[in-house]
């Protein structure tokens, strides 16, 4: 369900060491984004849950 | 059987049934052998069901003797994606750890086609695990890469590979896939095909592997935008069993389509030729257009959360227990195990912009009625690049509805991918984007575009077995 959009990064060699180093990178690269974005406090995260 | 009956569309394959030009057990007979003859050429077979599709098929014959007629989809052969459950069937999701996996409830969607009098003669393959949160290589598959019927030196797309592959080929009339980021419209456009996301909600995912609780979604691949329609029909509606179900159904009703003179779209062709040309095709027939771009949202950093962290939650057993090594693709391993990482306090604030985002994408679609772009600026690319080298051909500049495929996936917007022309000999597309539950206007305007263009009739060169 995932395409090579969502896979597009600079490349990495292909080891494990060096896509585990990666993989903690480009989490930490999408939190940074994230904490940047600025939104009100009264908004709410975007699920349900149906009791 | 000949090519004019392996490359027909539904519409058409139903008539000649009702016209008794063939039977729907020789019909399923005939998908069923070249399936699961031509199938393993593209590595796009996981299962064949030649023999279990043929007793369906005479069970269906039957009843249309008996003139109980279940509408289009009847004595229809179709593939399924290998992450829906086929009781007693062994279902991979692509991947090593499941190879030998065999559940024991089929899929609401599969069920619902069966419903209708559709025969399913295959499962196929996909990328292993849906792709899970990344993946580097065409290689990540169970099933070897999946090759692109166009170029078997190119990739199919994915990660509904198989199913791209395999509609291309003319091996089914049409096949499920399943979207979490593009994982329909992404072998839809690089196999020529025509792909349709619905709306989040509208179809039913029990009985299919769970990648993202929200995002994931099930759709159809097929020969064009009416084709969609009828299989959206089929196997939309609510299901008690899926907790992200709408509960709403959906009803093909082109016949009440508005017209195209009343409509405006959003457009951005990102300085790509036969974008603008696909663009200008519907234009004159009479679609009012103005630039469009995003609202402004890291989308990407979104995605990667939200999916990694889902997908993370649900894969934990599996990362426990070391199996996840067995996977084929590195990448995919390290941020399968990686996900597990992401903090409670990032996941939850994706999740509030991912409000924000639905928000504003609903202020936007009061004043337009679609969203046009290219589904990808490049063509498929080449089995021995990684995913992550350039994208092969010139390229292209940016679009500002350059991230419309995680945009609309994060705002669980529907999206109908259409063949509309080639590059370097390979098929390219546009995707059309509306607001929720808008899958009748994506399939009229799809249709119309397709009324006016013979890019989703092109053959790819497929030899006989």
């Amino acid at each position: 369900m995932v395409t090579r959009a969502a896979a597009q990064t600079a490349s990495v060699p292909l080891t494990t060491a060096a896509q585990a180093v990666a993989a903690k990178d480009a989490n930490q690269r999408a939190a940074e984004a994230l904490a940047k974005f600025e939104i009100p406090i009264s908004t709410e995260p975007a699920f349900q849950f149906k009791a | 059987m000949t090519d004019d009956v392996f490359y027909a569309p539904i519409t058409e394959l139903s008539a000649r049934l009702r016209k008794k030009e063939f039977s729907a057990a020789e019909l399923a007979k005939a998908f069923g052998d070249r399936l699961a003859a031509l199938g393993p050429r593209y590595n796009a077979l996981a299962l064949p069901l030649t023999e279990v599709a043929v007793k369906r098929a005479k069970a269906v014959d039957a009843e249309m003797k008996r003139d109980r007629l279940r509408g289009p989809l009847q004595g229809i052969p179709f593939g399924a994606k290998d992450l829906l459950a086929f009781a007693g069937h062994r279902t991979t999701w692509g991947a090593k750890p499941y190879e030998m996996q065999v559940l024991d409830e089929t899929a609401t969607v599969l069920n619902k086609l069966d419903g209708s009098g559709a025969v399913l003669v295959g499962k196929l393959s996909m990328i292993e695990l849906a792709g899970g949160p990344s993946y580097r290589s065409a290689e990540a598959s169970l099933f070897g890469p999946c090759k692109n019927p166009w170029d078997l030196t190119r990739w199919s797309g994915g990660s509904s590979s198989g199913s791209g592959a395999a509609v291309a080929a003319g091996l089914v009339p049409f096949a499920l896939g399943s979207e979490t980021s593009g994982s329909i419209l992404s072998p839809s456009a690089y196999c020529g095909v025509t792909g349709l996301r619905p709306t989040y909600g509208l179809v039913s995912r029990h009985g299919a592997m769970a990648l993202s609780w929200t995002l994931d979604k099930i759709g159809p691949l097929c020969r064009n935008a009416e084709d969609c329609g009828l299989v959206l029909q089929a196997i939309s509606g609510g299901d008690p069993k899926d907790p992200g179900s709408a509960g709403k159904s959906f009803y093909y009703t082109p016949q009440y389509a508005r017209k195209i003179t009343e409509l405006k779209a959003g457009v951005a062709g990102g300085g790509l030729a036969w974008a603008e040309t696909a663009i200008g095709v519907l234009r004159e027939a009479g679609l009012k257009t103005e630039a469009a771009k995003l609202p402004d949202f890291p989308y990407g950093p979104i995605l990667t959360t939200i999916l990694g962290s889902e997908a993370a939650s649900i894969f934990e057993p599996l990362i426990a227990s070391g199996k996840v090594d067995q996977l084929q693709d590195i990448r995919q391993i390290e941020r399968l195990k990686a996900g597990l990482q992401i903090p409670a306090k990032d996941y939850l604030k994706a999740m509030r912009i991912r409000s924000l985002v639905r928000d504003k994408f609903r202020e936007l679609f009061y004043d337009l009625d679609v969203l046009i772009a290219p589904t990808y600026p490049n063509i498929a690319s080449r089995l021995a690049d990684p995913l992550d080298a350039p994208a092969p051909g010139p390229q292209p500049g940016p679009n500002p509805l350059g991230a419309l495929i995680q945009a609309g996936n994060l705002a669980g917007l529907p999206a109908l991918s259409v063949p509309c022309g080639f590059e370097a000999g390979m098929p390219v597309a546009i995707q059309l984007v509306g607001p929720p539950f808008s899958e009748n206007l994506l399939l009229s305007l799809g249709h119309e575009f397709q009324q006016r263009t013979d890019w989703h009739k092109r053959r790819p060169p497929v030899a006989a077995a």
